[in-house]
């Protein structure tokens, strides 16, 4: 078995011991993202005011798939789940690979989502412009960017 | 297998090793003693963490530890108050998890182990007493077999029948299997009685190291 696929099956595992906590994590992140997602419809001519808004929610809902990948909550403490594999032969650079995998097709869909929706709200409201492409675009990377940092800050921290 | 420190040198929080220079073939036992703070567990801490924070070379097996990280801590069975597992779920599914990164991890040898310390698998680690959590970290480091465990004060502030028979389970794993065993201990006493051979660390350098009864 590939080093990289140990880790997989861990987070497999880990998933089945603690499905309740996916569960709710999945239905939370699916409020947010049926929040905000479609305000994506509207073009960015139009709707300036919504980008922090969109932003925001749909960065929250990445902070909230990612984290149960991250930290673990036990009784009434919580920690990063890198401070046991920290004891584990198992190399941190591939924690965070495989971690930033999930983020990355999460994101990836994402942002299919947010420029198809974009293009059709420009393209009804007949207002496309290049600002339509680049909108969707660089919100997406940018939700990429905050849950990329959010699993660099905390598979980093305990590993050293 | 054996392990050897060449000039490590490096520092820590509040702590710095100084040219520490030793080996210890297999089959043997090495204690290390010092006062708090002469770097007795940094010397240990060293080999686990994964980046190198020291120069100088720590070998096991003539390779270098950090070259092959992850492929050397699957040789090492680290006991110590200070590793942590999973603390809201039982024994068991800690080994489970875990287990994943311990190519040669023997489920029977692990349950058999458990049995033999009187620790229940099914227990919540966050449930266990101190002792017991130590004995099962003792069984899930010899479920997988390494060739060097380090022992990090793992009997302090233990009751005498509880390290009597800690050291009996070490000395039977000694002779079951061609194991190291380096020993992190305050207590005197169950250096001597233990150890074949004694390191003595003061604020980081290694003062003396030799045959038990020479040092």
């Amino acid at each position: 078995m590939k080093e990289i696929e140990r880790v997989r099956q861990f987070d497999q595992e880990w998933q089945k011991l603690h499905d309740y906590e996916w569960v709710i994590s999945k239905f939370i992140m699916a409020i947010l993202l049926f929040c905000s997602t479609p305000l994506y419809v509207i073009p960015f001519q139009e709707g300036e005011v919504l980008v922090i808004n969109v932003l925001l929610l749909q960065g929250i809902a990445v902070w909230i798939y990612m984290r149960p990948y991250l930290v673990v909550k036990e009784e009434r403490n919580q920690y990063s789940i890198t401070s046991v594999f920290a004891f584990c032969p198992i190399d941190s650079y591939l924690v965070r690979k495989v971690r930033v995998g999930y983020l990355r097709r999460f994101c990836g869909i994402l942002s299919i989502v947010n420029i198809l929706l974009q293009q059709l709200g420009a393209w009804l409201g007949k207002t496309w412009g290049i600002e339509n492409l680049l909108y969707p675009i660089l919100g997406s990377a940018l939700v990429y960017a905050c849950g990329y940092l959010y699993i660099w800050s905390l598979t980093r921290q305990e590993r050293k | 297998m054996g392990l050897e420190y060449v000039h490590v040198t490096g520092k820590g929080k509040g702590f710095r090793l100084e040219d520490v220079s030793f080996s210890l073939e297999s089959g043997y036992v090495m204690g290390l003693v010092g006062k708090n703070g002469a770097g007795k567990s940094m010397l240990l801490r060293y080999m686990i963490k994964e980046k190198k924070w020291y120069t100088g070379q720590i070998l096991l097996d003539g390779k270098e530890i950090h070259k092959e990280w992850a492929l050397s801590m699957r040789k090492i069975g680290y006991v110590s108050e200070d590793r942590k597992f999973f603390v809201g779920i039982s024994a068991y599914e800690n080994a489970k998890l875990l287990s994943l990164y311990y190519p040669a991890f023997d489920w029977i040898k692990f349950e058999e182990q458990m049995k033999r310390m009187n620790v229940s698998s099914e227990k919540i680690i966050g449930k266990m007493s101190r002792g017991e959590r130590i004995k099962f970290q003792m069984a899930f480091a010899m479920a997988y077999s390494p060739k060097l465990y380090l022992l990090d004060e793992a009997t302090a502030g233990m009751d005498p029948i509880f390290v009597r028979e800690f050291y009996r389970i070490v000395r039977e794993c000694m002779e079951e299997e061609d194991v190291s065993v380096i020993l992190v201990t305050h207590n005197m006493e169950e250096l001597c009685r233990i150890a074949d051979y004694v390191g003595v660390l003061e604020q980081g350098r290694l003062v003396s190291f030799g045959e038990n009864e020479e040092v």
